[in-house]
């Protein structure tokens, strides 16, 4: 794996925000419709991105994040090949 | 024997313009979807009832498509709400003229029970409890009576309480599920038309048989997101600090209906966010004391009004999301209402906001003064009553004023803008709270 330093940060606060196995969760997963989060879980995990990262997920941006992809993108970083 | 449980389900929205403005305004939409596919509690509380030697079949109405030839029962059960009872009636008329006995029972049967005796074999008022098992023998003896009156109290104590059979709903694709802790309401307001109406006072499910249920449900769900289908949910604290300890354990999300009351009790706060509860739905009413006046008969709502504000915060600081309810068209209401439901709106910060036009539900104490005032616009207007469609002449305003100003209001509320800044909101809310119960945790760790 050659994630990004940011993406498997990312992938354990989703991991611990939704039992979810890190491993398991790939690029393109639907946080809701394949992760099983609701809206509210959503933006739970979008909290503990900012809180733990010390970042701003501008707010428009917040509903077309939905999946990993989609928040590395708002966070302006750019997935790494493998995690796809 | 195989009795057939129909349930009617799915949400209705008539109004065509609201309709199309629905399908626009994010949030509206989201909550519609969500709730759209409950099942009925109701049917599966009547399925427990039924004794085990008889099979019993779960039904939507929206699968008994009007070309399909009818599944042949020995005896066919109906549940009712108001806004679809015509189409329950015609299923059961169908039902009657191919031989097959129908019995109808719920909310609006129990509301208007002389009616609803024209379109069925039999008829159940208040909770299938003490009246279903009764009727099931006596069909089964031939000798089914007209009218069964069942309990309005005591319905979550043996011999009458049965466990809802959550398991007839294995395989079918419900991301909620509900479960009932309570029914009724002390507070008795004027309008209401939910379970208050077929009780006669305040009775709760003893918190083990709750987490039974709870357990039951969560057994046949991949993620189980629970709504309670209570009125008003934590009426008594002792009890819901009980309920709530006994839930944290189960690592479930769920969302009731409550009063603002529970913002006063700060352990209960805690317990609620600890549970897993993500939000709770509270009939605030109307954005103005005044709007507020004899609501209820204490006025408990009125006098509660000052602390709306400081409620809501208190509640949302734990990351419980409120939706606050407003009903448009009170008697007090002017046509500057819906500006101060907006600002009132924006002032509270509510995460989640509930905007209905009061609807005199066949059978509620509005219903019957309305009528009585001669303010209703049509003798009969079931069909109508979904919380968004006018039916009555408005005490301070026109028809008009209302219909339009509830439109300008939805416009206003439900939009992206407003969407995206409640969104932004609850994110601050949670990363609030991290740090505090991160700041707390030394304490704790020394305590
Ligand atoms: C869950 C729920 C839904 C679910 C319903 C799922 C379903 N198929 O049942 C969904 C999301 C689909 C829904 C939709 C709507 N709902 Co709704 N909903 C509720 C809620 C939150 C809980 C209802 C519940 O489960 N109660 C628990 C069960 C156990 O009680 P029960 O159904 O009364 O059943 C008991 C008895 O009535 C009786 N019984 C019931 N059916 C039968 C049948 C037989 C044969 C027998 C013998 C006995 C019997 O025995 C049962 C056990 O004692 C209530 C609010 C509340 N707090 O109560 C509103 C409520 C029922 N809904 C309401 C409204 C207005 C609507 C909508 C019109 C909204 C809309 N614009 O679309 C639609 C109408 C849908 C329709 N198809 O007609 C009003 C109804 C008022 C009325 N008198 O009709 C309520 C009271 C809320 C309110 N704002 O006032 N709703």
């Amino acid at each position: 794996m050659t994630q990004t330093s940011m993406e498997r940060k990312i992938l354990s606060v989703i991991a611990a925000n939704t039992g979810c196995d890190p491993e398991r969760i790939g690029l393109n997963d639907d946080f809701e419709e394949v992760l099983g989060l609701d809206s509210l879980d959503r933006l739970d995990v979008l909290a503990a991105v900012e809180d733990e990262l010390g970042v701003r997920i501008p707010d428009d941006r917040f509903a077309e994040i939905r999946n990993l992809d989609g928040l590395l993108k708002a966070l302006g970083a750019r997935p790494s090949e493998i995690a796809a | 024997m195989k009795i057939g449980l129909i349930a009617l389900s799915g949400v209705r929205v008539r109004t065509e313009e609201l309709a199309e403005l629905g399908v626009t305004l994010p949030q509206f939409v989201n909550r519609g979807r969500v709730i759209a596919t409950l099942p009925s509690l109701g049917l599966l509380t009547v399925a427990a009832l039924t004794p085990s030697d008889i099979e019993v079949a779960y039904r939507e109405l929206s699968e008994v498509r009007p070309d399909d030839p009818l599944e042949p029962f020995d005896l066919v059960g109906i549940s009712s709400f108001t806004a679809m009872i015509d189409d329950a009636y015609a299923l059961a008329d169908r039902y009657r003229a191919a031989g097959i006995p129908v019995v109808l029972g719920g909310l609006h049967v129990s509301l208007m029970p002389d009616e609803a005796a024209r379109h069925a074999d039999s008829i159940v008022l208040n909770g299938a409890e003490g009246a279903w098992p009764r009727l099931v023998e006596d069909f089964r003896r031939g000798r089914l009576q007209p009218r069964y009156i069942g309990l309005k109290n005591g319905v979550f104590e043996p011999p009458h309480y049965a466990s809802p059979r959550f398991e007839l709903l294995q395989g079918r694709p419900y991301n909620r599920i509900t479960v009932q802790t309570s029914r009724g309401c002390p507070h008795d307001c004027e309008f209401c038309a939910a379970s208050l109406r077929i009780t006669s006072r305040f009775q709760q499910k003893p918190v083990d048989r709750a987490i039974a249920e709870i357990e039951q449900a969560k057994a046949i769900t991949e993620l189980p997101f629970f709504e309670l289908a209570d009125d008003n949910t934590f009426v008594n604290a002792k009890w819901g600090k009980k309920f709530l300890r006994a839930l944290a354990p189960l690592d479930v999300h769920w969302f009731t209906e409550t009063d603002i009351s529970v913002a006063e009790d700060e352990e209960l706060l805690d317990l609620l966010a600890e549970s897993g509860c993500r939000q709770v739905l509270i009939g605030l009413e109307s954005p103005t004391a005044g709007g507020l006046d004899r609501i209820d008969p204490r006025n408990w709502k009125q006098r509660h009004y000052a602390r709306y504000l400081e409620a809501i915060e208190r509640i949302q600081s734990r990351g419980v999301t409120v939706n606050g309810c407003f009903i448009v068209g009170l008697d007090n209401d002017t046509p500057e209402v819906f500006e101060q439901v907006r600002d009132f709106v924006a002032r509270s910060r509510l995460l989640e906001v509930q905007i209905t036009v009061q609807t005199p539900f066949p059978g509620t104490p509005l219903y019957h003064r309305l009528r009585h005032q001669g303010r209703l616009l049509q003798d009969r207007f079931w069909d109508r009553c979904t919380l968004f469609d006018v039916n009555f002449r408005p005490n301070k305003m026109s028809v008009e004023e209302l219909e339009s100003g509830l439109r300008w209001l939805f416009a206003e509320v439900y939009n992206e803008t407003e969407f995206k800044r409640r969104q932004r909101h609850y994110v601050d809310i949670v990363k609030q709270r991290r740090e505090d119960l991160r700041a707390a945790e030394p304490a704790v760790a020394q305590a």
